[in-house]
Formats: structure tokens, sequence, C-alpha cells
């Protein structure tokens, strides 16, 4: 059984998954232990969905082995499933000379940790520099964001696009998610989705251009969703995007809101590495929003115009609108030629 | 006299995302693939010309190693190879699985908000490495999975969704003559 779902080129079939028995997942520890194996990798993230403990085991071992960064990324990954038990783990690599592991080590220390562990990861964050110093930045936020502290603020932007009306532009759809769809959420693993709570009353859907995604804001926050927010910086939920096959979700935005001290809520989406997409300032009347929302410029940015309705849990777009190309003043960056 | 029959081809932007990372034994990986690639498609009379490029690390941030569709798919929003040609982005490891498409076919506007490209990585053996990228570019040019319960499949370049694709190789003549429609290849 395990051996057809690791050969699957492009994700594992949630039903496969399902019928995995101890015995599969006995074999499939043995496989990501095995030096010799050359689909460790794959086992390490399968294991990751249906064994989490065996998954931080499997890591710690692969660790200790020295072996290439590439399989010891993939294992960092994988520890992430066990979720605080594995912040260690992943914090002894926060500092790795090997820029593609600390990365991967702040990416996933950003899904998993909590403020307890803010001021150690602080210190080490200080520690790097360049591209792994702007993950770490971003590692800080997120969490600190998802306890409510503060001291770690996203800044508004210097500024963000505008629609032009001159150029072909496409609508957002926006409505509730089905009872399979969110089935097929709740399938992603908790460290996947950032810890964020699911509930189905707390989930949007919104199509866009062919992508179908779903916003959910923290079912875990108990009470309306403005009521929660307006006291403190949160991690307020994620968009998730469901692959071409309808096999998972996977995380793609990451929606922070904190209080603007003036009366109104600031909202700002990420990429999960911490680019900033879109910004906007909510217009709060008792624990009803407005909430409009507009690109920040970045590489290959496409500006939209939305105008979304908090009310209770729920949230929807009164009106929602994408450009279909990238704007002209935010161009994609260009590959560089392969001198070697 | 003699009449020249140029066979259909397609420019594939064959570039190493984050690629002070890449092993020298890496590079010789996806110079392989990239040869298995080629073979593949030629056998159906489809030439695909390779342009190589790279993006560095500090450009990419953790997307050098992306896990999950969203973050393989905002490589191809950020960062994109010349026009009139098939970005294939090359990645260490990606999770889970080996390659990511997205619309089947892909777009041939990489201004468009869509996937404009194809993720690979050097995931699994050697051996998967040159029908992973065969597959991936397959998909963009149009064609969708062969289906895994389909015995007709079982040796297909397409089989998937749910199933090993294992090192297949065959394209069929109907699935070499849709992918020869693709707007990127030249006629």
């Amino acid at each position: 059984m395990s051996s057809e779902l690791i050969g699957d080129l492009e994700g594992f079939d949630p039903a496969a998954v399902d019928a995995l028995g101890p015995g599969d997942i006995a074999a499939l520890i043995e496989r990501a232990l095995d030096g010799a194996d050359p689909h460790r990798a794959s086992a390490l993230q399968l294991l990751a969905l249906v064994d989490p403990a065996g998954a931080l085991l499997a890591a710690g071992r692969i660790v200790d082995e020295g072996t290439d960064s590439a399989l010891l990324i993939t294992a960092l990954r994988a520890a992430g499933a066990a979720g605080d038990d594995a912040i260690p783990l992943l914090s002894a690599f926060a500092v790795a000379p090997d820029e593609a592991v600390a990365l991967t080590a702040w990416a996933t220390l950003t899904q998993i940790a909590r403020s307890p562990e803010l001021p150690a990861l602080a210190e080490l964050a200080r520690q790097t520099s360049g591209v792994v110093a702007e993950q770490a930045s971003f590692a800080l936020t997120l969490i600190a964001n998802r306890s409510g502290a503060t001291g770690f603020e996203v800044p508004p932007p210097a500024e963000t696009l505008e629609v032009d009306f001159m150029l072909p532009l496409s609508s957002i759809g926006s409505g509730p998610v089905s009872d399979e769809d969110f089935a097929l959420l709740t399938r992603m693993p908790r460290a996947e989705r950032y810890l964020v709570g699911f509930e189905q009353d707390h989930v949007t859907a919104i199509d866009c251009g062919g992508a179908h995604m779903l916003l959910a804001t923290d079912a875990d926050f108990v009470g309306d969703v403005i009521d929660v927010l307006m006291p403190s910086p949160a991690l307020a939920g994620i968009v998730a995007s469901r692959d071409r096959l309808g096999m998972s979700y996977s995380t793609r935005y990451l929606v922070i809101s904190t209080p603007d001290g003036a009366g109104g809520l600031q909202f700002s989406v990420h990429t999960t590495g911490g680019t900033q997409v879109f910004f906007g300032v909510a217009e709060v009347t008792g624990s009803e929003a407005t909430v409009p929302l507009r690109t920040v410029p970045y590489p290959g940015a496409v500006p939209v115009q939305i105008t979304a309705a908090i009310s209770g849990t729920t949230i929807s777009f009164t009106e929602a609108l994408s450009a279909d190309q990238i704007a002209q003043s935010t161009p994609k960056l260009e590959m560089e030629a392969d001198d070697a | 006299m003699c009449l020249y029959s140029a066979m259909p081809s397609v420019r594939v932007n064959v570039c190493l995302v984050g690629f002070e990372a890449f092993s020298t034994t890496d590079r010789q990986n996806v110079n392989a693939a990239v040869g298995v690639m080629q073979s593949i498609w030629a056998a159906v009379g489809l030439q695909i010309t390779v342009a190589r490029f790279v993006v560095p690390t500090r450009r990419m941030g953790h997307l050098i190693a992306p896990y999950g569709g969203p973050e393989a798919e905002e490589i191809t929003h950020r960062v994109a190879g010349p026009p009139d040609s098939v970005d294939m982005f090359v990645v260490r490891t990606l999770g889970p699985g080996w390659g990511v498409t997205k619309d089947v076919p892909g777009p041939c506007d990489k201004q468009g908000k869509g996937m404009t490209g194809v993720v690979v990585s050097l995931m699994g053996t050697p051996a998967h490495h040159g029908t992973t990228f065969a597959h991936e570019l397959g998909h963009y040019l149009g064609l969708p999975h062969c289906p895994c319960p389909n015995p007709a499949c079982t040796a297909n370049l397409m089989r998937g969704g749910g199933c090993a694709a294992g090192s297949n190789t065959l394209v069929t003549a109907a699935q070499a003559a849709k992918a020869k429609v693709h707007c990127n290849v030249t006629p």
C-alpha cells in the first residue's frame, strides 16, 4: 500500500492514506530510517500525515546521521507535524550555516511555535543575517500575533495598487463552504494550518481565476470575529488552496490583524514566506466591520479590489474584482543565465 | 533535392531554484533528467530545446524547498523566463509529491495570474527524475492523467492520480498530437 503512495508523483491520495494500518506505518518508519532506501524523503512526508511522533523520531535519527541537506530539509518539515515536541530540534537548526536548512527551520517554526518560545527564538533570530534573518523576522511576527503579543506588529505598506478598470478584470466568487470541501480542509495537519482551528461556520469559499480557496478564521477564538480581534494583534486565519487533483488543501496566505489604535483594525495578508500581498484597514461598527483590501506591490503582483463584510463569524465579499494580469509596475523577477 | 521537415519543438527554461545549494551530483542528475525528458518527447516527434537558468536563494527565501502546491505555485508567480517558452523550475526537495503543475494545459501568457510554469524536484531516484520532468511538461502541454486503474495506462508517462508512476516513458500518438498543438509549441 505505502509503496504506491510513496511513488505517486503529485501527492498522497487521501483514501489510500486513510487505509494505512499499523503494519504500513511501521514499514514507513523503517523506510525513513533506511539509508539505502531512495524514497526516505517521501516516507517521511507520509509519516508526518499518519504518525507525527514517528515522523519526529525518524527526523531526529536522520539529523544525527549528518545527512545531505535535501533530506535534512524534508526531515525538519516532517518533524513539524509533532508540534511543540519538535521545537527543540527545529531551534537547533535555526542558525544552521546552510541557508536552505535554516530557512526551513524558521518556516516550520512559523507554523507551530507559540509565545513562550518567543524570547529564545528572538535570541536565535539575532544570530541570523540576509534572507534567513528576513524569514526569522516574519516567524517572530507570526508567532507573536498567534499569541496576541505586542511589539511585533506589521507596519502598513507604503503604497497599494489600484485596479485599472480599463484593463480586463474578473470577479472573485465567494460563498459558504460545502460539507465535502470542509471535510477535505480538515484533513490538513494542524501544523500545516498554522495551528488555526477549523469550524465550518468560520470558513468562506473563494473562487478566483480557476483557483479554489477557503478562508478560515480561527475557530479557537470564542465569540464574534471582530470582538475577538479588536483587543490585540492576532493570526486571524488562513487561506488554503485546493490542489489540482482535489486531493488536499495547503496554506496559501496568512491573515494577520492588528488594532490601529483609532478604533479600526488593520488586516495584512502574507504568503507563507512572509511577503505582504494584500492590506486594508477595517471600518468597525460594533461587532461588524467592512474591510477594503488592496494589493501591495511585490514582484508579480496582481491588483485586486475587495470589500469584505464581517458579521458574527461570517465573512462575505460585497465587492471582489481581480485584474487578469500582473501590474505593469510590478513585473516578475527575471531568471539569471546559468553560467556553470 | 532534399525536403527538410523540422520536428515540432518547444523551448523549456530549466531553472535551478536556490542554485547555490545544488551539488555537482544534483546538477548531474538535472542534466540526466533533462536528457531523459528530451528522449521521451523526441520519440513521439516533439523536440525539446533547453535553456539553462538559475535564481538565487536570496530572491526566493524558503521557496527553494517548497512544501505544498501554493508554495510551488508562488515560485512561478514571482519569477519568469523568456516568453514563448515553458518555465520549468527545479528544486531539490518538494513535498508532498515530486512535481507540481496547476492548469492543464498551462498558460502561454506569463503575465497572467495562473501558475505559469511547472515545478519539478529531485525527489525519488535518478531513474525517476527524467520521467517526473517529462510528466509535468506533459501536463503543461495539455495532457491529463492516464487513470491508475486503466490497464492501458500501466506503462504510460502520464499515469497518475493516486498511484506510482514509476519510470514510465510511453506517450501515445493521441497524446503526442494533443501536446503538439499547445500554444508554446512551434509546428
